[in-house]
Parts: structure tokens; sequence; C-alpha cells
């Protein structure tokens, strides 16, 4: 049975409600509102990605990028929020989130699906505001992603926390809400509305790592929400939290009394720790399934992955210190959170291993999402061994504030999360809109993106062993001349990942249109959105919703005839889904 | 590992879906304000030990607030034991819950009238803090069960009467960090 | 979707992975990444980085060659020959790779780091007691004086050029505690305990020739020790966003033997002597 096919968020089928507005603006079908966040992350990312080649250039050629030392804060924090909040949380976590869900635990749409709408909503605003940050006098905030204060909370110390630091509060809190409102609405749909049959167990791994991802992001931000509470007190209305007693700044004895600098950094790394966490766990989950559906056979060890999930999360919620460790916190909580940090590499590597075990004895189809998702193997091996070095204190000494954490985080939330998105965004296109995407130039946005990427981030761990420091304006410190000569070739780089991304764009919007259609299945896959038909209507399934009768990754079972079984499949007539 | 189990539902289970589902919703939004009480907690504890801290005095018309929440979660608990009755304790409900909040913000100004608004001091920032803060997830407790009101049957009150107790209680929290730490 | 030709990918990929693992060893051995050391601890630092550098390598090189060795094999395999292993089996698969790496993870850090940690953290005996302050965007470094004590300082007295850290003249102890802008003084062979304030934002006392790093918090003081090995002029820099000329807040460490350093200190006065 094949779906009409058509625009990107055409929708068939008997449940279509009502006219234009409802159906692609104000819509609260799950699927539209995913799409909705990747159009929204898209624009965005094409910001993030800009500055990030502004950066770079003036990195490479200082001076020449018209980018003055006040301005470069400015572009360095925008370019880090912007990509960690605006792209990859809106494009893999909201986007995909909500494709993916309701349609693999066989539901007709979120749980709330007003909330759901309204989640949307909420975060749109934000954008311009964020943005509008670059217009207003002083300039986009200048703090850094981690807004410590006293830079943050202190008009003086730094142009761009006037104006620019009250933005940047103001379109996160929104970022917040939004994404609490997305949460909520992932674990009540996970939790409740899964398909007769479909017991936790039989949950594939994409919906086990949103699951993990929405409860540890839930439980965390409430300690941002503190943070920045106290933080915009601390700004508007004259309390000090944050600030200490006799801050000088600019010759001024400043009004402040008796606040910790350091119990802001414990607020922020309570949730910023586990936020990478709840970026990188997804992109894991989709790995496992793009693997599974192309390498025709169960991913290895599903059981030690769904339990090595939770106790990264636990373990994660315990490790924020590690992020402090030259802070100035007591030196006994630096061993500590140093040795529980390492501690969570056995359940971590226990995810990749897994990953990478999962091709013995594959049988590979070579489409893009696969390309992404062995890709991503790379990457998360590559980041998460860089992780051992900064978890451990000792060496944390050197690496602190250096280019290798710069290196390691865009292993980790760069790198791993965007294959992840673009894996996802080829495996599930065919569902939204009932055509292919083109292979070809799937292939060459993958070779084009992915091998710079990891030559221009892994040389920036070397920089880093030099002991270059992140956030410079420029260079000019004796003992780092020896790699400076790098920052060209780093900025050629970047500028080959930024303009192959035109690839993916033409192909994402012209697929729609131009894609070869797809069947309900075209990658032969188990799980429960393939047995509606592309695009999935509104409500997901034309009739009935299907029930689970076995596991979610059934492929090549020894003495079945197809090399394949839905989740859907009845095992024998008259048996009732249950347990496996 | 109960939530592991297979759950087996026949068509046509709906609203038990909806209630499970608004269950959820309600567990996870206490979790998330316990630890945003929780961060503001340890925020108190660790600005407590500076210099300049100096507590508010305590205004005793929080006693008689802090009687008249407790008093409205049982009145919500009739309500829900007496679905005959139920619309009639509700409001009970609600109404003893609008003296509470009246009763903040009388202590509110009286406290404003004290001078408490004024920055610099750590334990009024923090007692300001927390009541609004409170009084935010209290607005919740009222859209819960007004909503609740609103609809002919009120038999599900189950998720927004836990959201009731659950605000009860934080506030009895609050009263404990800010009277006696 | 034709499985019976094995696509070219399938000879690419693990051709790619090949390489860049290749590229990536090759690179460490080519680049010049290697800073010199001049203290104690960053001897023990180096240690502990060249400890993760040898084990975390091979397991690099193995996982990229494992994907690479698994990719190639598919390409003959054109009928299911899958077999689910048994749960055992399954289970000394991850198992066994996982402890490699948490073993070199929590080993190292436990065996060769905690005792660097200690040295950098522990008090000394007999450590030469210095302060470094930073404030936007300079370092300046101050001595006890003869008397020892470190004297009072308070932020209202702050005059960028007449007074910049806010020494108290009434006290006596601030009489002849000695100031250097841009600047810190120290002999080799002898633990400073390094004591560090800020008089603004947070900035972070970073040397990397040493392997120091601590961060400078208002409100707060922090505290580092360190014992240089070779006399040298050595950068000092910072590592916490600290506002615009972050990347210029430059200083020096300049180790002297102790008997240069003992006449350097005599040449010193107090800042209100
Ligand atoms: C081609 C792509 C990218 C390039 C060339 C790039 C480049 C850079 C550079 C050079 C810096 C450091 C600037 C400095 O410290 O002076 C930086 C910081 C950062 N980047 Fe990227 N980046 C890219 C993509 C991403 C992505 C996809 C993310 C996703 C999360 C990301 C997140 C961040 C964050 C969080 C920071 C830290 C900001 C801060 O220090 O406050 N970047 N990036
Ligand atoms: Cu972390
Ligand atoms: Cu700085």
């Amino acid at each position: 049975m094949e779906g009409p096919s058509g625009g990107l968020v055409r929708m068939s089928g008997t449940h279509a409600a009502g006219g234009f507005w409802t159906r692609y603006v104000f819509s609260r079908d799950h699927k539209v509102i995913g799409i909705q966040y990747i159009l929204t992350a898209m624009a965005m990312g094409l910001v993030g990605g800009a500055l990030a080649a502004w950066i770079r250039v003036q990195l490479a050629w200082p001076g020449s990028a018209g980018i003055s030392p006040e301005q470069y804060p400015s572009l360095v924090t925008m370019h880090g929020t912007l990509m960690i909040f605006f792209v990859v949380s809106l494009a893999l976590v909201s986007g995909l989130g909500n494709i993916i869900i309701p349609l693999q635990v066989g539901a007709r749409d979120m749980a709330y699906p007003f909330l759901n709408m309204l989640s949307f909503w909420t975060v749109l605003p934000a954008c311009p505001l964020m943005l509008a940050s670059f217009f207003v006098p002083g300039g986009a905030a200048a703090a850094g992603w981690t807004a410590y204060p006293p830079l943050s909370a202190l008009k003086g110390a730094i142009p761009g926390s006037g104006w620019g630091q009250s933005l940047w509060l103001l379109a996160m809190a929104l970022f917040i809400a939004s994404f609490t409102m997305g949460g909520l609405n992932f674990v009540a749909t996970i939790f409740n509305l899964r398909a007769r049959g479909l017991t936790m167990m039989r949950l594939p791994l994409a919906c086990w790592t949103y699951l993990v991802s929405s409860i540890l992001g839930l439980l965390s931000f409430p300690a941002l929400t503190a943070a920045a509470i106290m933080l915009l007190l601390d700004r508007h209305a004259g309390t000090s939290f944050f600030v200490p007693s006799g801050v000088v700044i600019a010759g001024q004895v400043q009004a402040h009394q008796g606040g910790t600098p350091l119990l802001f950094q414990h607020l922020f790394w309570f949730l910023g720790h586990p936020e990478v966490y709840v970026l990188v766990l997804p992109a894991l989950g989709i790995a496992f399934d793009v693997i599974a559906a192309f390498s025709r056979r169960p991913p290895h060890g599903y059981r030690i992955t769904v339990w090595s999930l939770i106790v990264v999360a636990v373990l994660g919620m315990v490790v924020w210190g590690h992020h402090m460790f030259t802070s100035g916190m007591n030196p006994y909580l630096g061993k500590y959170f140093s040795v529980v940090t390492l501690l969570i590499t056995l359940p971590f590597a226990a995810i990749g291993v897994n990953l990478v075990a999962s091709l013995w004895r594959a049988r590979l189809r070579w489409t893009p999402a696969m390309l992404w998702a062995l890709g991503l193997i790379s990457a998360v091996g590559t980041g998460g061994l860089g992780g051992v070095y900064l978890g451990n204190a000792t060496a944390d000494l050197h690496f602190h504030d250096s280019y290798f954490v710069v290196g390691h985080f865009h292993f980790m939330i760069g790198m791993v999360t965007l294959f992840g998105t673009f894996a996802g965004i080829f495996y599930w296109f065919p569902k939204l809109t009932g055509r292919l995407m083109n292979e070809r130039l799937g292939r060459l946005h993958f070779w084009l993106t992915s091998l710079p990427m990891f030559a221009l981030f892994f040389l920036m761990h070397l920089q880093g062993l030099r002991g270059m420091m992140r956030r410079y304006y420029e260079f000019s410190q004796d003992y780092v001349a020896p790699v400076l000569w790098l920052q060209p070739v780093l900025t050629v780089l970047a500028f080959v990942v930024f303009a192959s991304q035109a690839l993916f764009l033409i192909n994402f919007f012209r697929s729609p249109f131009r894609g070869e259609s797809a069947g309900p299945n075209p990658w032969n896959a188990t799980t429960l959105e393939w047995t509606t038909p592309s695009p999935a209507p509104h409500g997901n399934w034309p009739d009935e919703t299907p029930s689970a009768w076995r596991g979610p990754y059934e492929y090549s079972r020894n003495g079945n005839e197809s090399d394949f079984e839905l989740q859907s499949a009845p095992a024998a007539p008259g048996v009732l889904p249950s347990k496996r | 590992m109960g939530f592991m189990e297979s759950i087996d539902l026949s068509p046509g289970e709906e609203s038990r879906i909806r209630a499970d589902a608004n269950q959820t919703l309600v567990a996870i939004l206490m979790a998330m304000a316990a630890m945003l009480f929780a961060a503001f907690t340890a925020s108190y504890a660790i600005r407590r030990t500076s210099a300049d801290w100096i507590p508010v005095p305590f205004p005793s018309l929080l006693w008689l607030n802090t009687a008249l929440l407790i008093a409205s979660s049982g009145t919500l608990e009739l309500a829900r034991d007496r679905p005959v009755h139920a619309r009639r304790w509700l409001r009970a409900t609600l109404a003893l819950g609008l003296a509470f909040a009246a009763g903040q913000i009388l202590a509110w100004t009286e406290l404003a009238a004290a001078g408490a608004f004024s920055p610099g001091n750590p334990h009024r920032a923090f007692f300001l803090l927390l009541t609004a803060v409170h009084g935010a997830h209290l607005v919740g407790a009222f859209l819960a069960c007004g909503a609740a009101l609103g609809r002919s049957r009120s038999e599900r009150l189950g998720p927004c009467a836990a959201w009731w107790h659950f605000v009860g209680a934080l506030w009895v929290y609050v009263v404990i960090v800010l009277r006696f730490f | 979707m034709d499985d019976r030709s094995p696509s070219p990918l399938s000879l690419a990929f693990p051709l790619a992975l090949v390489i860049l693992a290749a590229a990536v060893v090759g690179t460490f051995f080519l680049l010049d990444w290697r800073l010199d050391v001049a203290s104690e601890h960053g001897r023990g630092v180096d240690q502990m980085i060249f400890f993760l550098l040898v084990c975390t390598g091979p397991l690099f090189v193995a996982g990229h060659l494992a994907v690479a060795w698994f990719v190639w094999k598919s390409r003959w395999r054109d009928t299911p020959a899958y077999l689910p292993p048994s749960p055992r089996a399954e289970w000394l698969a991850t198992l066994i790779p996982v402890l490699l790496i948490g073993a070199v993870a929590e080993g190292g850090v436990l065996a060769i780091g905690m005792p660097v940690w200690g040295q950098v953290y522990r008090e000394e005996p007999d450590t030469l007691p210095v302060e470094i302050v930073g404030k936007q965007f300079e370092w300046i470094a101050r001595y006890p004086g003869r008397d020892g004590k470190f004297g009072r300082t308070e932020p209202t007295l702050i005059d960028d050029v007449e007074n910049p850290l806010g020494l108290d003249e009434d006290d006596p102890a601030a009489t002849d505690d000695i100031v250097v802008r841009g600047a810190l003084y120290l002999p080799s062979g002898r633990a400073a305990s390094i004591r560090i304030r800020s008089l603004d934002v947070l900035h972070s006392f970073a040397v990397p020739v040493m392997r120091t790093k601590q961060d400078a918090v208002p409100g707060l003081v922090t505290r580092t020790q360190m014992r240089p090995t070779t006399p040298g002029k050595y950068e000092i820099t910072c590592a916490e966003l600290c506002g615009m000329g972050h990347y210029r807040m430059r200083g020096y460490v300049n180790v002297l033997t102790p008997e240069e350093f003992e006449a350097w200190r005599a040449r010193q006065v107090g800042w209100f002597e």
C-alpha cells in the first residue's frame, strides 16, 4: 500500500483535521510539530554555523574578520548557546523525538497534543529574542554559554553583560519552559501510550534513549532554572546570591555583598553535565535503530544497553563537579568527582562496544543513514576516549579550558549529535513525506562533512595538548607558537564543513517533491512506524493502531522466509501479544 | 520492576490511559519541583554561612496561613471521599487556598512595610524568593482543581489532589527552612 | 536495493577508517604538541597524560580496526548468517573491552593521578608563601615581606596606579609587603604555596609550562602549590573568560636559582617603605 506523496508536511487519511492553519501552522500533529522544530533548528543552525565560520576567520587571520576584542566573546557565547539549545536540542531531541516516539510506540499522537503545540510556540519567539541581542546596546551576551557570574551579573564587567545578557536569560527561560513541556510529553507518551504488547523490553532503543534523556533533562533543568532566577535577581533586583563583597569593576566598588560565584557553577553544571547526555543519548539510540535496519541483525546486547543507559543517567547526575576541578572547590571533592566520573566510562563503553559489536556478521546496506550511523561510532569512540583524559582531575590541570576541551565537546555534542540527527532524518524522511532522499547527494554530504569535521576537531585536541586556551581572541603567547600554523588549516576545514551543508539543504528541500516514492516500509525495518503508509496520515494509522507481538529487532531469524519480521506480525493465529 | 511488566490494554480504554498519563505527568512535575526547591535549599545553606546573614523575623501570620493550607488538604480529601458533596468540598478547598494566598500577600506587605524589599539582606531575599516560587506552584494547583470543579464529574480528582497536597507539603518545607534554619 | 554486488562503499569505508586511524597516530608523531615542563608536579601531570595516550591510543586504533574489519567482512555475506549469541557470550563480548577501558580510566587516576593531585594540594612545611591576584586584565604578585605576613587589603583603597591591591597602610603587616605587577619570581627547587585572589570577576591563574591552573575567585582565596625545577622565564595566561581582554591577560613566572632569588628579594622594598 502506498500513501499519496507530495509536500513536506502533506497529510492524508481519514483523520486529517482542519484547514491550512490548523494543519501546518498551529498543528497539534506530532509529525508536523517535529518538522517545525527541525526547520527552526536549521535556520538557527545557519546562524550558529556562520558564527563559527566567522570566529574561525578571526582565529586564522587575526584582525581580518572585522571582529573586535569586545565582540569576540559575544560571538563565541552566541555560537555555543545557539548550537546547544537552539540547534541540537531542537533538531535532535524536540524535533526527531516528536517524529519518532508516537510512531514507534504505536500511538496516534503525543499524550498531550496541545501542550506539544504550546511547547513549539514557546520556543519559537525565543529564537528572534536571542538573535535580537546582537543589535542591542553592548551587543549579545558575552559571558560564555556557561554565563558564569560575576561576569554575567555585573553590567560593567563586559559590554554584553548589559541588555544582551538579559535577553539571553529571557530566551533561555522560554527555551527551558518549552523543553520541559516537550519532555513531559515524551515521558507520558512512552510510559502510558504504548501499543498493546509493547512491553518496555520490546521498546526500540531510540525510544529508550529518548525516555532516559527526557527524564534526565526534566530532573536537572530545575537547577538551571533556580540559578537563572537568582542571576536575574542579582542583575536587576540588587540581591547578592552570586556576587561577593568588594568586587571592583573599572575602579568602582560594587554594592553587592556576600554572594558566592562557585554556587552558580555548581547549579549550572548540575544541569550542564546531564544536558550533554540529554543530547548525546538520543543520537546513540537512533544509531542503534539505523544500524539494526541496515546490518540486518539485532543490535548486540539490547538488555545491557538499556541498563547501561539507566546507569549512565543516574551517574550522570552526580558528576557535575568534573567541570570545576580547578575552580577552587575542595580538593577532596575533586577526587570524588574524578573517580565517579571515570566510573561512567563503564556503562558508556558498554553502549559503544555494543554499537561496534552490532556490526559483527552484518549484511550491510550502504544508505546515507547507515554511513552517518557508522561515522557516529567513530566519533563517539574518539570523543569518549577524550573524556577519559578530562575526567581525570590530574590531567585536567593541564587541559581545563584549553582547546582539548573544545575539541572533545565538539566530538560529543557537535559530531555525535549531528551525525545522529542526519542519520535520523535520512531514515525517517520517507515516513514523513512518502519519498526517499537522494542517496548520491547524501553520500557526498556525508564524506564532505564527516572527514573535515573529524580532522578539525581532532587537531584541536593537539592544540590543547600544547596548552592553547579557549575563548581567546588571538594567540600572542610564545609557548603556543608551534601549533599556530594549524589555525588556517582548521579554518579551511571549517569552511568545507559549513559549505557542504548546502548539499544537505538541497536534498532536504528537493526530495519531498522529486524523491523516489517510498512504500510503507522502504528499509524492510521491523518497528511499528513501518506498518503504516508513507507519509503517515494524521492519526498515524489509517485504521486500527498496531499491537506488538515480538521484540523490536527481529532481523535474519534462522528458518524464516524473509529476513525481517514486523513487530506487529502475530506470532501465530490466536496467540495474544504478550511478554517475550 | 513494575513499569517493565507487560501492559495489556483492551481497546476503548482511552480514559484509563488518559488518567495514567495524568498521573505520570504529576509525578514528574513533583519530582521537578522537588529538584527546584532542593537547588534553592542548597543555595540557602551555602549563602547563610556568609557574614552578612541576618535572620528576618518570621511573620506570625504565616502560621495561620499554614493552618489554612493544611485544612484545605483535608477538605480536598473529603471531596474525594464523598462524590455526592464533592463540589461543595472542592469549593471549600479553593476558598481555603484563596485565603492562604491572601494571607501570603498580607505577610508580604507587612514585610515590605518593615523594609524587607531592600535587597541587601540575603535572608529576606530568600524569603521573598521561596514564597514567590511556592506561590507560582500554588497557581498550578488552583488551575488544576478549578478545572476539576468546572467539569461535571469530579471523580477523577487523583492527579490534581496529589498536586494540591504536594504544594501544601512544599509550603511546610519552606516554613521549616525559613523559620528554623 | 541490490544486495548481491558489493557496494564500492564496503571497500571505501573500511579503508577510510584505517587511513583515519593511521593519520591520527601519525599526527602525534609529526606535530609539535609537546610542551616543556618546569615543575615537579608538572612531570607527574605529564606522566598521567602519557599513560593515557599510551593506553587509549591502542583502544582507539582497535575500535576503528574492529569496525573496519566487520564492515569489510560483510562484503562476502549474502545469506543471513546471523546466529544470536548465547547470553553468556553476549555479556563477555561487552564486558571484556569495558573492563579494559574502565581499568585504564580508574587505574590511571588512582595509581598515577591522585599522588600528583596530592602534591598540588597538600600543605607542605617549608614553602614559600606568595600571592597572585587577578584583575581585568592583569596579574599582580605579592610577597609577605620580612614579617612573613600578608597585610590587610580593602577594596575601597584600590587605586589602579597608587595602590592596585588596596593595601591598608594602617596595618603594620602591610607596610613591608612586596607588590610586583605582571611577574612572579620564584626560586627553583623550593615549593611555592600560592594563594590566589581576584579583585573583580573570575580568572584562572595558568602557567602551562608548570602544568599549573587554579581559578581566581572573587570573595575567595584559592590555593595551589608548585615546585619549579628549572630556572627560566615562563608565561602566565588566564584560563577563565574574564572579559574582552581575557586573551591578553599575561604575565611571567621568573624562576631563579635560590641564590639569585634571595638577591632579588633583598633588592625589593615594601609597598609603603
Ligand atoms: C563546523 C562546525 C563548528 C565549528 C568550526 C566550531 C568552532 C568553534 C570554535 C573555534 C569554538 C571555540 C571558540 C573559542 O573558544 O574561542 C567553538 C565553541 C563552541 N562550540 Fe563550536 N563549532 C562548530 C560546531 C558546533 C556545534 C555543532 C556545536 C553543538 C553543540 C558547537 C558548540 C560549541 C560550544 C558549546 C562552544 C563553547 C562556547 C563557549 O565557550 O561558551 N559547535 N566552536
Ligand atoms: Cu560533564
Ligand atoms: Cu581571563
